[in-house]
């Protein structure tokens, strides 16, 4: 599956005393025992421009982030950003850090961006402080490896 | 137009949630409120009933920016109580430890925050846009910072190696060695950072400040010294609540801090410059003048530029404590429960970070108190902004609400840090 020349790293970003918001972060964990060991993954907890350091040594990139634009909640949206721009209120906004969007918005500029970059949102309902989802994960996880997969192939 | 409102629900680039509200009467500045709705935090009270060992990891929760200054001066007032003194190398290696804060701190409000209101940019990404190095460089030297923070805090964000007494694990010389090489590059964008700060156009505005910072007889100040100010102040940090007290204003979930009950204060980075200005190394003194950077200053917008200055010094300070240290024989010294009450001041990236324990004899906190830099200077940016607007009424209204949030930014607000607490009343029939 995976060719030699492509080095893959999926980020689960998010804070996991933030309910739904902790999806990312729980769902990377998952992932870490369920994917093949040639695909590194990574937490990050904060967002913003550390990604530009996260992901500097890969050239395919997997972002798994909570987002919340109406729909049910453990809905799955693919964004190629190599082909699409996020839409701009549906990932996590922030007045003091740089959200996802932003991000990539300022990776493009300095010619940062991975080769190829796809986010993942999986939708949330309850962003309050406390642990858990509103819910079920394994049921999301299954969902999110298939079309892992089928990127990596 | 005589009256008019200027309003700003979410003040962007500042830490938190934050707005702003300016009413103009009759030609003249009626009102000024710099809102902070950012809910309130309460880690006062759940610090209480907590074993002091525990106190510094979760201080460190208060902020993700600056939670480096909130271990600090939090295990200096619980080592207060205890009256253990760390040896000289420990100290060295807090001082190090704070100068990645500073580093990570001062370079994100430079670039991301504050340089595009002096280029005329909307964010960063603008200026990424035409400045592509200058984004570049300036994640690199912040990047030096989070190598500090990383290598001796255990992690970049929320740091876990800090306790009280020391370090739970002190990093191997040849692990600093490393940090050292990366430092030398980042001094070098530190000083493009002051020679680029001191370019931009700053409006003319300046006030009769009461600078407060801390003030040590051998070093810039970062972990210990008197609170001074240029008004006549010197005080030892546990007579700081005799001098200083807190209220709550309608308008603010974060108390405001006032000195002798009606003085408006400023602390932060142009207050320590212009009291600890003889305490830098001759070299950055030496730039500091070929970029007319002398103190005293005033014009609170040039704030920029000595955030650049304490940069430079900060990599500077780093070099210095790796080239110098020595492992000591033990990560930390020993502590035992003592009942008692301590005091522990520091220097914040935003300025003197206040902390109070009160402790029993089994080392359970019974009280705390945390007065946040933002909490101490709000007074003194609704005072700016009064100031400030009252001076440039006749600007288009557009270009003044820009301004006045370029004045908010002046002083770097941590608003999450500052809604720490917030007295609730019970009213019941």
């Amino acid at each position: 599956m995976c060719d030699s020349k492509t080095n893959y790293l999926v980020i689960g970003i998010g804070n996991e005393f933030r309910s739904d918001d902790s999806i990312g972060i729980l769902m990377s964990r998952m992932l870490r025992q369920k994917l093949p060991a040639t695909i590194k993954v990574a937490e990050c907890n904060g967002g913003g421009v550390e990604l530009l350091e996260i992901w500097k040594d890969y050239n395919s990139v997997f972002i798994i982030d909570a987002a919340s634009s109406g729909k049910a909640p453990g809905t799955i949206s693919r964004f190629d950003l190599n082909k699409e721009t996020l839409p701009q209120n549906a990932f996590n906004y922030s007045s003091h850090s740089f959200s996802i969007s932003e991000t990539v918005k300022l990776a493009r500029k300095l010619n940062r961006l991975p080769t190829r970059l796809i986010i993942y949102g999986i939708e949330g309902k309850i962003f309050e402080q406390g642990t858990g989802l509103s819910y079920n994960l394994e049921s999301v996880c299954d969902a999110l490896l298939k079309n892992l997969l089928t990127d990596i192939q | 137009m005589k009256n008019k409102t200027i309003k700003v629900d979410y003040l962007a680039r500042v830490e938190g949630e934050g707005s702003l509200l300016v009413k103009i009467k009759n030609n003249k500045v009626s009102e000024v409120e710099f809102k902070i709705f950012e809910p309130p935090r309460f880690f006062e009270a759940f610090l209480r009933g907590r074993h002091f060992t525990e106190v510094p990891d979760i201080t460190a929760r208060i902020c993700g920016i600056c939670p480096v200054a909130y271990q600090m001066s939090s295990i200096h007032a619980l080592e207060n109580i205890l009256q253990v003194k760390p040896d000289r190398q420990i100290r060295e290696l807090r001082r190090l430890l704070y100068c990645g804060e500073w580093i990570e701190s001062h370079v994100l409000h430079i670039y991301m925050l504050h340089a595009p209101d002096f280029l005329g940019y909307e964010d960063a990404i603008q200026l990424a846009g035409t400045s592509p190095e200058i984004v570049n460089k300036a994640l690199q030297l912040k990047k030096a910072g989070n190598d500090i923070v990383n290598l001796l805090g255990g992690r970049e964000i929320h740091p876990i190696n800090v306790r009280v007494g020391g370090f739970y694990k002190i990093p191997s010389k040849q692990e600093f060695n490393k940090l050292a090489e990366k430092l030398k590059r980042a001094q070098d964008i530190a000083i493009e950072t002051v020679r680029l700060t001191s370019s931009f156009t700053f409006p003319e505005f300046e006030q009769d400040y009461e600078f407060v910072a801390l003030k040590h007889p051998e070093e810039y100040p970062f972990n210990e010294g008197k609170l001074v100010s240029n008004k006549g102040l010197n005080i030892t940090v546990n007579e700081y609540e005799n001098y200083f007290r807190e209220e709550h204003v309608r308008h603010s979930n974060a108390l405001q801090s006032t000195k002798n009950n009606d003085g408006i204060y400023f602390v932060g980075p142009l207050a320590r410059y212009n009291l600890n200005f003889d305490k830098l190394p001759d070299s950055i003194k030496e730039l500091a003048k070929e970029v007319n950077m002398l103190p005293p200053c005033n014009n609170p917008f040039k704030s920029i530029m000595v955030r650049a200055i304490e940069t430079l010094y900060a990599c500077q300070e780093a070099q210095r404590i790796i080239e110098q240290f020595e492992m000591p024989e033990k990560p930390f010294v020993d502590t035992q429960p003592r009942e008692g009450t301590g005091y522990g001041c520091t220097e914040a990236p935003r300025g003197i970070l206040y902390h109070k324990y009160r402790m029993d004899a089994n080392g359970i906190v019974q009280e705390a108190k945390i007065v946040p830099p933002t909490s101490q200077n709000q007074k003194q940016i609704e005072s700016d902004l009064f100031s400030f607007v009252s001076k440039n009424i006749n600007l288009p209204t557009d270009e003044l609400t820009w301004k006045c949030e370029q004045t908010v930014r002046n002083y770097d607000p941590c608003i999450s840090c500052a809604t720490h607490f917030l007295k609730l009343n019970f009213v019941r029939e």
